[in-house]
């Protein structure tokens, strides 16, 4: 072509797909359950008879760009009637529609044919979604449906301990997950010591697992992101749901603000068995000698309000206690108490029909407090001592993510997000008479910024989703910091306010694609990098309430995580069958490990005691699930390993990481025995975790020593158990409904070592013997269930 | 419907309060035998003592082979003492002649075995002696534990007792102690494991003539408590810590970080034990009732 020709021919073509794009129209709105006005997340917009279509966003919102002319649009969802709607599309319209759920789910024709095959077409792997119904019917501890202990049953998850919330994905660390509630970070997400998580089920809409090909809006942790969405509240009418069970007891309404345009919803629970045991105590202290003077309680809150159509505000929150407290006379007591607080506001706004923005501001903390009161006396006088030992991690976010429907094809994705981490190690203060004593560890201060872009993109064989994530962490001061040598104190130095004393940065590439073979049957293949500058202070294997958190710091460089996973995935019986194999592997590099014996609180220098080294995971999930019908659940088999090398740990190269559990095996499964009667049962079977058990004894200071040798080269025994639940449902009354539940947790009383240890045995000077505590025996749980 | 809400409460409980711990058999894996070494130099003038012996199966459940026939030598520089084997006891090893460890010194152990164990036939330490505090008198003062209902054992933890000791110790190091106290004669601390420890690490004394030592136990007034510190290296207080630690089962709950092997300084750090030297100095009172709670505890 003639040089001079090109560009100007260039521009006009440029200009004619312009034009070409411009005479596209835009269908946009809000896909809601009729009932209750909640957004339906992942609802499919298709053109029928076509594969054009649009899927809606975290909020229900869909944007789809066609060109001008008539069509039928349907709207469908799982577990909802299908609706198809005629428009003609002459100039941009928005409609939003409200889908009824499926009154014949026990229609399996019926509910075939809603069935979509989304896990087959999208690019995304490594994804789990679980609803609060699908959580409610699981059947576990105490009868309290309970998200985290759900997410246990899925593949490539396992349990850091039977009674831990903590949990391993894909082989690496308790901290690696991200847990969002309303997209703000929960740091510790445990009840009762491990009894139930934080996240009370009524209040919850969806969780969303990523198990490593974490979308590109997303990072600052390794191994995963459990996106848990709460519930927007009931624009319809007050409704409420409660239950009142042996340990706890839950009640959640809500109402309308404005009718169809704004709701409210409140959600609390408490236990009492701090009750019932005192008031046994009390009662009968020889035959109830023990109190448990243990207990949580929790709130969720969240409103939402429609200023117009294009701006929506919510407001969500979360604020939960565990306590405990004890005392002996006056004299003396013991308190301590620890929970997490998160608030949310966010706006939604559309600027135009083909851009969305959420806007989010998010507070979050984690705190705990351990305080004790003495008074010690003689006959003249008396001194009062009070302690108490102080800590938190407080988060403050702004961030702004924008989705650009550009054509059906094509769902460009990017954002901005800022974090200020505050960080409060231990502070400890006494108050002895009238002196005060004051211990305080350096406080910490860091901002964690990032920005991304990405696009969805499909074609007729394939859909890739890709994207780029960059961040960049930062410390700042007021700070007194240090670096070591040979681990060390080197150089204390300090910073004064604002101050950057130190920074990492990364490029956090993501990728997958999905190759369709055909309606039923896809390949596909994902890559994601991933960077984490905070993780958590403690060697403990379950986590404790008394857990803190610590940035990168100059000692402590960022963890990255490079994983590849393929995987194929078939669908039958007109889709209402998923199965799935996945394999991953996935290295890691700078990964913490404390030394051995570390004194992990209060320590001003807790870097010392740090060793850094590599991690690498690798496995295969097979996971067959059944969404609908009378019999539903899934089955997921994972074999799995987890290593991990850090020369100042174990000289000898790679050893078993704690989370090194290579056979995980679930089932799963619901059956409507009729429409009042359901029975549910779990069945778990996995390997033992890895452990240090003895090698060898000596002798030493007249005392049995006992010698371990390699690292974790111990398994405990296999782990199994299964539950039980049965639900009854009353006969509906003209005002609420309500139904029995009776759960049965470890049915077979299965002893299942919670802890494996080994001493002396009393009274005899060279006998050992080896002991194993089992803490969850067979537990029966009644619960009463009501919603109006 | 009610009876059977009351029936669950109860199993429910019952359930609760089930006895959950109980012993196992287990299978431990067979690794060759290691060399131990539990020897010490300290600053009392006796025959000092070196013990060798092997480990064993964690379950073998009777005393631990005794390394016999090895040629053991200790020297601080200048003067080279031989160890000769008991008569009486196989694996004990003690000095030729009595002498005295001196504060400053650093004392290197030597061993030659008659027959390699895995593969090793030589074993080595060494350890320096540091000055520590030397009591001039001492105060002791018994009050009641407030605490004591918390306690697993109430009648072992019923009182808690003050020692205070006059003295003086090097200004300007950090001492570290393990403290051995005599009740009436009778030693209050049978082995390793019941020992205290402390460390002036956080000392308000700027002219370190005072060391305060408290303890939980069942000490009564008018008993007569002697106390015997001895000034140990760091490494050896860390050593005897991280024992310490691994005699005290793992929480059930899983707390605790994981156990590991505490390592010692022979070989350093292949070989199993720790040959150290410890400085002593010991005092003895009678215990009272504190005389003013405010002054006590200011």
């Amino acid at each position: 072509m003639n040089s001079k020709l090109r560009w100007p021919v260039l521009l006009a073509l440029f200009c004619l797909v312009l034009q070409l794009q411009a005479q596209k129209i835009t269908l946009n709105g809000y896909v809601k359950d009729v009932e209750n006005g909640e957004a339906l997340i992942g609802a499919n917009i298709v053109v029928k008879g076509t594969s054009t279509g649009a899927i809606t966003n975290t909020y229900g919102y869909y944007s789809l760009s066609l060109k001008p002319g008539p069509y039928t649009i349907v709207y469908s969802y799982v577990g909802f009637s299908e609706t198809e709607k005629k428009v003609n599309l002459q100039a941009d319209q928005t409609h939003s529609i409200e889908l009824t759920p499926s009154a014949e789910m026990l229609n399996e024709v019926v509910v075939k044919s809603e069935m979509k095959n989304n896990n087959i077409v999208s690019s995304k792997m490594g994804i789990e979604k679980l609803d609060s119904k699908t959580i409610n019917k699981i059947p576990v501890l105490f009868g309290e449906a309970d998200v985290i202990k759900t997410i246990k049953l899925l593949p490539g998850v396992v349990s850091t301990g039977e009674l831990s919330s903590n949990i391993s994905i894909r082989g690496g660390g308790r901290d690696q997950n991200m847990l969002l509630l309303d997209e703000a970070t929960v740091y510790n997400n445990s009840h009762l010591l491990g009894l139930f998580s934080v996240f009370n089920n009524d209040a919850i809409k969806n969780v969303q697992l990523y198990k490593g090909i974490i979308p590109a809006q997303y990072g600052g942790r390794l191994a995963s992101l459990i996106d848990v969405r709460m519930k927007e509240g009931n624009t319809k009418k007050f409704t409420g749901v409660g239950s009142i069970g042996l340990l706890t007891s839950r009640l959640t309404v809500e109402a309308p603000i404005v009718k169809d345009k704004g709701a409210i919803l409140i959600s609390g629970r408490r236990t009492y068995m701090d009750l019932f045991t005192r008031a046994m105590h009390k009662m009968s202290p020889e035959r109830a000698p023990n109190e448990i003077p243990l207990y949580f309680y929790d709130l969720n809150a969240k409103a939402n309000y429609i200023i117009n159509e294009n701006n929506r505000l919510y407001l969500s929150g979360y604020f939960g206690r565990d306590v405990f407290n004890s005392s002996v006379g006056d004299d003396a007591s013991m308190s301590t108490d620890w929970g997490n607080y998160t608030g949310t506001l966010r706006w939604n706004h559309i600027v135009n029909r083909k851009l969305f923005v959420n806007t989010s501001l998010i507070a979050s903390k984690y705190d705990y407090s351990l305080d004790s009161k003495l008074t010690l006396r003689d006959d003249e006088d008396e001194v009062h001592i009070e302690t108490s030992w102080i800590a938190w991690l407080k988060d403050y976010t702004l961030k702004s993510d924008f989705g650009y429907f550009l054509n059906p094809r094509n769902t460009i994705k990017f954002g901005i997000s800022g974090t200020y981490h505050d960080f409060n190690v231990g502070d400890v203060s006494s108050l002895v008479d009238t002196s005060h004593y004051k211990f305080q560890i350096p406080k910490y201060y860091c901002y964690e910024w990032s920005a991304y872009l990405s696009n969805e993109q499909t074609f007729e064989k394939f859909s890739l989703e890709y994207g780029l994530r960059a961040s960049l962490f930062q410390n700042v001061g007021k700070a007194k910091y240090y670096t070591l040598e040979d681990y060390e104190v080197a150089d204390t130095l300090t910073a004064s306010g604002g101050k950057v004393y130190n920074q990492y940065w990364g490029l956090e590439p993501r990728f997958s694609v999905s190759y369709i073979i055909n309606s039923s049957n896809s390949v596909k293949f994902g890559y994601a990098r991933t960077n984490q500058y905070i993780q958590v202070a403690s060697n403990s294997e379950s986590g404790t309430p008394i857990d803190t958190w610590m940035p990168s710091s100059k000692n402590i460089k960022p963890q990255i995580s490079d994983q590849v996973s393929l995987g194929y995935f078939m669908n039958l019986n007109e889709n209402s069958i998923e199965t799935s194999v996945e394999i991953y592997y996935k290295y890691m590099q700078n990964q913490i490990e404390f030394k051995e014996f570390a004194q992990t609180y209060l320590n001003e220098f807790i870097e010392e005691e740090l060793r850094f080294g590599v991690g690498r995971a690798y496995g295969v999930e097979f996971m067959i699930k059944k969404q609908s019908g009378k019999l539903n659940g899934w089955v997921s088999y994972t074999y799995s390993r987890s290593e991990r090398k850090i020369k100042d740990i174990q000289e000898t190269g790679w050893y078993r990481s704690p989370y090194d559990v290579p056979h995980n095996l679930s089932v799963v499964a619901n059956y409507d025995i009729t429409k009042r009667l359901s029975l549910s049962g779990n069945f778990v079977l996995t390997s033992g975790k890895p452990f240090n058990a003895p090698t060898g004894r000596f002798e030493y200071g007249d005392e049995i020593g006992i010698y371990y040798g390699e690292k974790n080269s111990s398994r405990y025994p296999m782990y199994h158990r299964l539950d039980l639940g049965l639900e009854w449902k009353n006969k509906p009354h003209k005002r609420y409904n309500s139904s029995w539940t009776l759960s049965v947790y470890n049915v077979y009383n299965r002893k299942n070592a919670t802890i494996i240890y080994f001493k002396n045995v009393k009274d005899n000077q060279y006998m050992t013997a080896a002991y194993r505590v089992s803490l969850l025996p067979i537990i029966p749980t009644i619960a009463y269930n009501f919603n109006f | 419907m009610k009876y059977i809400l009351l029936f669950s409460i109860a199993l429910t409980i019952l359930a609760g309060c089930e006895n959950m711990e109980e012993e196992i058999s287990w299978d431990t894996k067979n690794i060759p035998a290691k060399a131990v070494v539990e020897g010490s130099i300290t600053s009392d003038t006796c025959y000092q003592r070196i013990r060798l012996t092997q480990t064993a199966d964690y379950f073998l459940n009777g005393p631990t082979p005794r390394i016999t026939g090895a040629d053991v030598i200790v020297s601080d520089g200048s003067h080279t003492f031989i160890f000769k084997e008991s008569d009486t006891v196989p694996g004990d090893y003690y000095s030729t002649e009595m002498f005295a460890g001196i504060p400053g010194n650093t004392y290197s152990l030597n061993v030659n075995l008659k027959e390699p164990i895995d593969g090793i036939s030589t074993l080595t330490a060494n350890d320096q002696m540091i000055q520590g505090f030397i009591i001039d008198s001492a105060k002791v003062y018994v009050y009641e534990n407030p605490f004591v209902a918390f306690s697993d054992e109430e009648d072992k933890d019923s009182t808690i007792i003050v020692f205070y000791m006059n003295g003086n110790q090097p200004k300007n190091i950090v001492n570290y102690y393990l403290i051995q106290m005599y009740r009436n004669g009778v030693p209050y601390f049978e082995k390793l494991g019941d020992m205290e420890m402390m460390n002036d690490e956080y000392s308000e004394d700027p002219e370190e003539t005072e060391l305060v030592f408290y303890y939980i136990g069942d000490l009564l007034v008018k008993d007569t408590i002697s106390i015997e510190l001895t000034s140990v290296s760091k490494e050896y207080y860390e050593y005897v810590r991280k024992f310490k630690d691994l005699l005290i089962p793992p929480d059930p709950l899983g707390f605790s970080g994981p156990p590991a092997d505490a390592v010692g300084n022979i070989n350093g750090g292949k070989q199993i034990g720790f040959f150290y030297t410890g400085q002593k100095s010991r005092s003895t009172a009678i215990a009272q009732e504190p005389e003013n709670i405010k002054e006590t505890v200011n």
